[in-house]
């Protein structure tokens, strides 16, 4: 059968008489500065990355070998045609949900802390709100429907607030969803979002028992920094209490350290790396290090307190800088790091749920308390939430034909409510992308440790 | 030529595999957006 291909790049139109494959759209190439004759292809639609011949990728431009298809079609880099990728693209998400092992619930625990950290992005919703057992037996019961009807495993965020203010509770539910997850022969496990300071061993031995898998601690750079950014409410300093209950916990379960960085501070997290190392938490004990530019926070409190607080978008340019020198520092010392990969936010996975103190769902945690993007609660279920968080905003020619639509999907909603006040509009990164992506890539192939 | 067992760094083949990436056969990465993006939320 004659068909005509139009390949993503600027070669003739070919037709051929058997079937045949071509490059993915979702494509980058760069140029391996150390070997000129050569470049790195990375697909944005796997992550997938190979050094290729100036001469080679010429020849795939104009025809793909059945040999160079064998290796390419598994890394995602060839596809039988832009139509059929386009509709690879569009279903993107249903091909994977249909994939997903695991429901991931999001549960609120309270909307309290301890900490009074200067960016905090719930400041407005913030309150000594805190869930009942009653909510929290209910849940257990309505988790348990929803692990029947799906015949998936289980894997459950604890949220605040600081989740840690509410550790009864917590063990409660862990103990309750395990003995619900065993009689139906699926798995549980649990993780948290927590500031760190009740993580102490004897907390963490309680909750590893009962299924915690890994939890993430906030060190906002060197102790000066990180006290005047992420203080006590009494105001005073969190740095060295984090750094010890860090020391005693990191061999009972997987810690990742995360760090919130402005333009003026961002070098000095340089010194956090040294820090950790000096004080015995090498990758092997701690395998996770990230680091993220504080965001413009949607709290009206917050940002009227610190107008000059935070970015507007990933796209402002001394973000890619401070990527650059802290991911190379942080890769260049043997900890690890996300590499760029597709990304699926929570508000497109409908195996994902949030679920408030007060038993109220939404699809994201930087939307709760807004009546607007309640999607349900325990007495009601869930609604058709898709107009409501925009799905599919990323569904439009533009998008389809930006080579980073796998990386970004029309970028967080959350920065697109923040910007305009709606949620249903675009954040693109194509700017950001443009620019960091190649050092990112770069950085995994020549730094990362094997 | 290429073999589909090739492991990343062989570089005796005219593609070199550096890094097989991610399969969409393994579903979602339950890492959650936040985690995974720029974007902090905490």
């Amino acid at each position: 059968m004659l068909r005509k291909v139009h390949t993503p790049y600027p070669i003739k139109t070919v037709t051929k008489c058997e079937k045949f494959m071509e490059l993915s759209h979702y494509l980058k190439v760069y140029p391996c500065k150390q070997d000129p004759a050569h470049v790195i292809l990375f697909s944005t639609k796997q992550a997938s990355k190979v050094r290729v011949h100036q001469d080679t990728l010429e020849a795939l431009k104009k025809e793909i070998s059945p040999d160079h298809e064998h290796v390419l079609a598994p890394l995602g880099m060839v596809t039988p045609g832009r139509d059929q990728e386009i509709r690879e693209m569009t279903g993107f998400f249903e091909t994977r949900i249909a994939n997903n092992q695991a429901l991931d619930f999001t549960i609120v625990l309270n909307l309290d802390c301890n900490f009074a950290c200067t960016y905090c992005f719930e400041e407005d919703v913030k309150k000594k709100a805190y869930m009942s057992s009653e909510t929290a037996d209910k849940l257990i019961l309505y988790i348990e429907g929803q692990l029947k009807a799906s015949g998936k495993n289980l894997l459950v965020d604890f949220y605040g607030g600081e989740p840690l203010l509410s550790l009864g509770l917590m063990e409660d539910m862990a103990r309750k969803l395990q003995a619900v997850t065993r009689n139906l022969g699926k798995t549980f496990s649990f993780r948290m979002i927590t500031n760190g300071s009740l993580f102490t061993p004897k907390a963490a031995e309680k909750l590893v028992f009962l299924g915690l898998s890994g939890l993430k601690i906030t060190l906002d750079g060197p102790p000066d920094n990180h006290n005047r950014f992420r203080p006590f409410k009494s105001g005073a300093g969190s740095f060295d209490i984090l750094l010890e209950n860090i020391k005693n916990t990191c061999d009972l379960t997987r810690i990742e350290i995360g760090g919130n960085y402005s333009e003026s501070n961002y070098p000095r997290f340089v010194e956090l790396l040294d820090l950790l190392a000096q004080s015995g938490l090498t990758p092997e004990r701690v395998p996770g290090v990230k680091f993220d530019p504080i965001f413009k926070p949607a709290s009206k409190t917050i940002a009227g307190r610190n107008p000059d607080l935070g970015c507007k978008s990933v796209n402002e340019p001394w973000i890619l800088e401070a990527e650059k020198l802290l991911r190379g520092e942080i890769l260049k010392r043997g900890y690890d790091t996300p590499k760029p990969t597709p990304l699926c936010c929570m508000i497109e996975n409908p195996d994902s749920l949030v679920v408030n103190v007060d038993g109220k769902f939404y699809k994201c945690p930087c939307f709760i308390e807004l009546e607007d993007y309640c999607v349900g609660s325990l007495d009601t279920g869930i609604s058709d939430y898709r107009k409501q968080y925009g799905l599919d905003v990323w569904k439009n020619p533009d998008c389809l034909a930006c080579e980073y639509l796998p990386l970004c999907f029309g970028g967080c909603r959350h920065s697109t409510y923040v910007d305009t006040g709606k949620i249903n509009g675009l954040s693109c990164q194509k700017p950001y992308l443009d620019s960091a992506l190649e050092t990112l890539v770069i950085q995994d192939l020549s730094l990362r440790k094997p | 030529m290429q073999n589909p067992n090739q492991k990343p760094g062989d570089t005796k083949k005219d593609i070199e595999i550096k890094d097989k990436g991610v399969s969409l056969e393994n579903g979602m990465s339950d890492d959650k957006c936040c985690e995974k993006s720029i974007r902090p939320i905490r």
